[in-house]
């Protein structure tokens, strides 16, 4: 039941992006399109897995001391690996990705759950902890960048990122001329995220208070 | 200058903020006959109308908006509308448009500029920015190509001289016309007289303060004179500034908006000189035609500092408060200098570009 | 002291067996990273050596112009460039190789969006085949009327020959871009553009000759046959610019010129000037009874010229003039006129004979459809047939070829 919890509470009540605020400079600028938004999701939930999984399996011989070092050694050697296999085997989306692969490094959901969670539980847990998280943040990035596209652009694209096949396309040639193009810089992200935190710390206080058995 | 404040703590003023609030709408109504007038005389009853619709529409807007955020929030509809005045933003927004904006960029700009411009700070007298200057940058940011394509009536004075490089040609509108408002532009901001008129009547009965737009006016002439005087222009250059760009209209109606300036005499005036140093220097060198509308909304993020720094015992720091204007004054004379040697250097470049074109542009 | 290094140890191998990881990984997808730059760029590389075996090479170049360097494996050595010409927008990009003996093998232009008719001649035969087949050593000549582009694209190009020149190992003389060879020009040149007389009172000439962008109004006194002054009354061409043609010091120079004196342009100036130059000579032509006439737009069909024989470059050719048919022997070389003899002349003699003279037809020599003549006054119609027959026979060796 525990684990079940956990992995579900990284969707809403603790989504990483709109309940604890991290990781924010690549949610905001990746999620411009939903191509981008999956693809930047799946290669943090990947590499959070993976940090999680080899950091909680190391966590009973690395000396606190340095902990933070090693465990930037280690989240740094898997975005450099991820960044390469990008690179090779799905190039359209490191061109469209490109400078944020690195970045992942310093993505402070990675760190902040290495020293939170995995430093302290299981590898089992630690992984799913990982993965509902990493999902979590895809999800938050797929609702942001859904707004964004279809206000911006009046159409949402998913294609293969290994071939670049477009797998659905939805064009709303209709409301075209309704296109608030803000929305397709930074500024319209703010405004986006602003609102999705609104609406998530709503949810979230009415769970609290349903729980505390106040109306 | 001699600053006068109210110490006392139980001194109250004569006025309400209700009575405030009425007394500018009534004075922007006046703004917008005139306006529905000139529409009417020079581009006939359709144009009038299309103002007018104009205006119901950001009116309707911005008010349901209020009233479903109201609703949300579980507060009394009515009261709150009362208290919170969403017609006044909506009129000064579609007063900053011009006549062939769409419907749906001013109702989204509207609901958007309510809405992230005024109630998530807390409503109404907790904004920091001017909600109308945030929804007509929007419709910048957003809508800048989306005009209506059956409304024509010419480009604006200021799009006029951000083309000839700020500098007064033959070709540009003249001066008595500017002043008289006989243009077409912004819906509002066109006739500098009615405006100036408008706000004199508004600071005779204290709704707005004097200091604001009489200083912002006067740095504004002095630093466009000196940019003309460097170029050959002479005084009637600072006349061309004053009366285009909605210079007037954004000193009356948004500059004094007392939520978003500072609350001490001397910090308006230090928020005036500011928006003024922007203001010239956007136009000049940014080449943007909307110097005045950024200019409001960078100096109401400054705001918040100046408060900090100039309130507190007035009379004490009287001479601090005269310093640091002067301060800045010289600070924006300097500004006008620079632009003015980096815009004919820029010109220079042109000319020797153009000079290579004039070979290329011709088959030998 | 033990902590210390214990914690040191265990740093240093974790990051060990971190680097080996990356080290295994870069290996098995370095060869295909690499082989998908190359991917990008086959098809660019293809257009210079087609089917060779291509690898990337590193590169230095200071000025940042050249974009990519390809060795064709046994070919030579190809250059990707990329330089700002006239339209600062869009970028010109093109390729450009050189074989392992200096010498210029392939040039492509992969991307340009420059003024069409003057920029864009950069890519076709006119500048290209300037480029093929010089050597790293040789100097190119910008092309006139495009210098911006040209002088881009061939600085681009010295940009690769100085990579190339680490390359393959030889010393390159870079050469600035030279520019064409200024041409010539007298009160007879044609100045391509449309001069029309408004007014003539007493040999003061009004008139309006299309300059940059719209008429000037230029005023041509003219006594005796030669140009007594002129004057720019009405200015509409581009202040600061077009007006540097316009100076008392430009203008006094015309003074005392006849048609065959020598004129200068005023360097970025060129359109105004040459509208002045246009005034100055519609001008002296009508004062001094000269209609210039077009042998390629003039259709001469009163005259109607007719090729009785021709022979190998020799044309016999009736033309009717003033009364009756003169015959003419014309000879063409090359494309342009060799001699001309009147062989039967038919028309008025001691008048239209003005235009049978020696000195007349010898003028004629080395005219092509594209020049433009003078027509004796008072022998006009003679002057016609003459013009007739001659372009008759040029048109025909045109067509013959």
């Amino acid at each position: 039941m525990n684990r079940k919890q956990n992995f579900i509470n990284g969707f809403i009540k603790e989504n990483p992006v709109f309940g604890l605020y991290l990781g924010l400079c690549s949610a905001l600028a990746i999620s411009t399109t939903i191509d981008n938004a999956i693809g930047m999701g799946l290669c943090v939930t990947l590499v959070l897995i993976f940090s999680n999984v080899i950091i909680s399996a190391m966590r009973k011989i690395t000396p606190s001391e340095i902990r933070i070092p090693v465990y930037i050694v280690v989240i740094a050697t898997l975005v450099t690996c991820a960044e390469m296999l990008i690179h090779a085997f799905m190039p359209s989306l490191f061109t469209s990705l490109g400078v944020f692969i690195s970045l992942i490094v310093v993505n402070c959901i990675i760190l902040g759950r290495a020293e939170a969670f995995a430093s302290k539980n299981g590898v089992v847990d630690a992984a799913l902890d990982g993965l509902g998280m990493g999902l979590g943040y895809t999800f938050s990035l797929l609702l942001i960048s859904v707004v964004r596209e279809l206000l911006a652009t009046a159409s949402l694209t998913l294609s293969n990122p290994f071939t670049s096949d477009i797998i659905f396309q939805i064009n709303l040639t209709s409301l075209e001329a309704y296109k608030i193009s803000l929305f397709s810089s930074p500024a319209g992200a703010f405004l986006t995220f602003a609102a999705f935190s609104a609406v998530f710390a709503m949810i979230k206080n009415k769970s609290d208070a349903k729980e505390k058995g106040t109306k | 200058m001699k600053f006068t404040f109210k110490p006392s703590p139980n001194f109250r003023q004569a006025q309400s903020t209700q009575s405030i609030m009425r007394d500018l709408t009534i004075g922007l109504l006046v703004i917008f006959g005139f306006t529905l007038t000139y529409y009417f005389t020079e581009y006939g009853a359709n144009y009038a109308l299309r103002a007018v619709s104009l205006m119901l529409t950001s009116v309707v807007c911005a008010t349901l908006t209020e009233v479903i955020f109201f609703k949300c929030m579980k507060q009394d509809i009515k009261l709150s509308l009362q208290t919170s005045f969403p017609w006044v933003t909506a009129i000064i927004l579609t007063l900053m448009c011009s006549i062939n904006v769409t419907y749906y960029a001013l109702a989204i700009s509207t609901i958007i500029a309510v809405v992230f411009g005024k109630l998530v700070f807390g409503g109404f007298g907790q904004n920091i920015f001017n909600p109308a200057a945030v929804g007509r940058s929007i419709i910048f940011a957003s809508f800048a190509g989306s005009v209506s394509a059956d409304v024509i009536t010419g480009a604006t004075p200021t799009a006029g001289l951000a083309g000839s490089n700020w500098l007064v040609t033959s070709s540009s509108e003249g001066l008595s016309n500017l002043f008289l408002g006989l243009y077409p532009g912004a819906m509002g901001e066109t006739s500098f007289l009615l405006i100036a008129l408008v706000g004199a009547f508004l600071a005779y009965r204290k709704v707005i303060d004097y200091r604001v737009p009489v200083t912002y006016i006067t740095t504004l002439f002095l630093l466009a004179t000196v940019y003309g005087m460097m170029n050959g222009q002479g005084i009637e250059y600072g006349l061309y500034h004053i009366a285009i760009g909605g210079a007037m209209f954004g000193a009356v109606f948004m500059m004094t908006d007392p939520v978003t300036n500072p609350t001490c005499a001397s910090g308006r005036i230090l928020f005036a000189v500011g928006c003024a140093i922007l203001t010239i220097v956007i136009r000049l060198k940014a080449n943007l035609p909307e110097g005045v509308l950024y200019s409001i909304l960078l100096m109401n993020m400054m705001t918040p500092t100046i408060e900090k720094f100039m309130d507190g015992k007035q009379t004490l720091t009287l001479k601090k408060n005269v310093i640091t204007i002067a301060i800045v004054f010289m600070f924006g004379i300097l500004s006008v200098v620079a632009c003015s040697f980096a815009n004919n250097a820029q010109a220079d470049e042109v000319v020797n570009n153009t000079n290579d074109t004039y070979e290329v542009s011709y088959r030998v | 002291m033990k902590k210390i290094i214990t914690l040191t140890l265990f740093l240093a191998i974790t990051s060990a067996v971190a680097g080996g990881i990356l080290a295994y990984v870069n290996e098995l997808t370095a060869p295909i990273i690499d082989g998908m730059a190359i991917e990008a760029e086959k098809e660019n590389l293809e257009l210079i050596f087609p089917g060779a075996d291509f690898e990337e090479v590193a590169f230095e170049d200071e000025t940042g112009l050249v974009k990519g360097a390809y060795l064709a494996q046994g070919q030579g050595y190809i250059y990707k460039v990329e330089v700002v010409g006239y339209n600062s927008s869009s970028p010109v990009v093109f390729m450009i190789a050189y074989d392992n003996d200096a010498n210029n093998v392939g040039f492509a232009i992969l991307n340009q969006q420059e003024t069409s008719g003057f920029g864009s001649r950069i890519d076709t035969p006119e500048f290209i085949d300037t480029v093929i087949g010089t050597t790293v050593n040789d100097s190119i000549s910008t092309l006139s009327g495009a210098t911006v582009t040209t002088k881009a694209v061939v600085s681009g190009i010295n940009a690769a020959k100085a990579v190339y020149a680490i390359h393959a190992g030889v010393t390159v003389d870079v050469q600035e871009p030279t520019e064409p060879e200024a041409e010539v020009l007298t009160l007879s040149s044609d100045f391509a553009t449309d001069a029309q007389i408004v007014e003539n009172v007493d040999g003061v000439y009004t008139i309006s000759a299309k300059g940059y962008a719209a008429n000037n109004t230029v005023v041509v006194t003219i006594t005796d046959g030669i140009v007594a002054s002129v004057e720019v009354t009405e200015f509409n061409d581009t202040p600061t610019i077009g007006d540097l043609a316009t100076t008392d010091e430009y203008l006094s120079s015309f003074v005392g010129k006849d048609p065959s004196s020598q004129v200068d342009v005023v360097s970025s100036a060129t359109l105004t000037s040459k509208s002045i130059l246009a005034a100055v000579q519609l001008a002296l032509n009508d004062a001094n009874g000269v209609v210039a006439v077009n042998l390629g737009n003039n259709d001469f069909a009163t005259n109607k010229a007719e090729i009785v024989s021709s022979d190998a470059g020799t044309y016999n050719v009736l033309s009717y003039g003033f009364q009756a048919n003169n015959e003419y022997v014309i000879v063409i070389e090359n494309g342009a006129v060799a001699s001309v003899v009147c062989s039967t002349f038919a028309d008025t003699v001691g008048m239209g004979d003005l235009a049978t003279t020696d000195e007349y037809l010898g003028s004629m020599t080395g005219f092509t459809t594209e020049s433009s003549f003078d027509v004796v006054s008072g022998a006009t119609m003679t002057s016609n047939s003459v013009l007739a027959a001659v372009q008759a026979a040029l048109n025909a060796e045109v067509k013959g070829e």
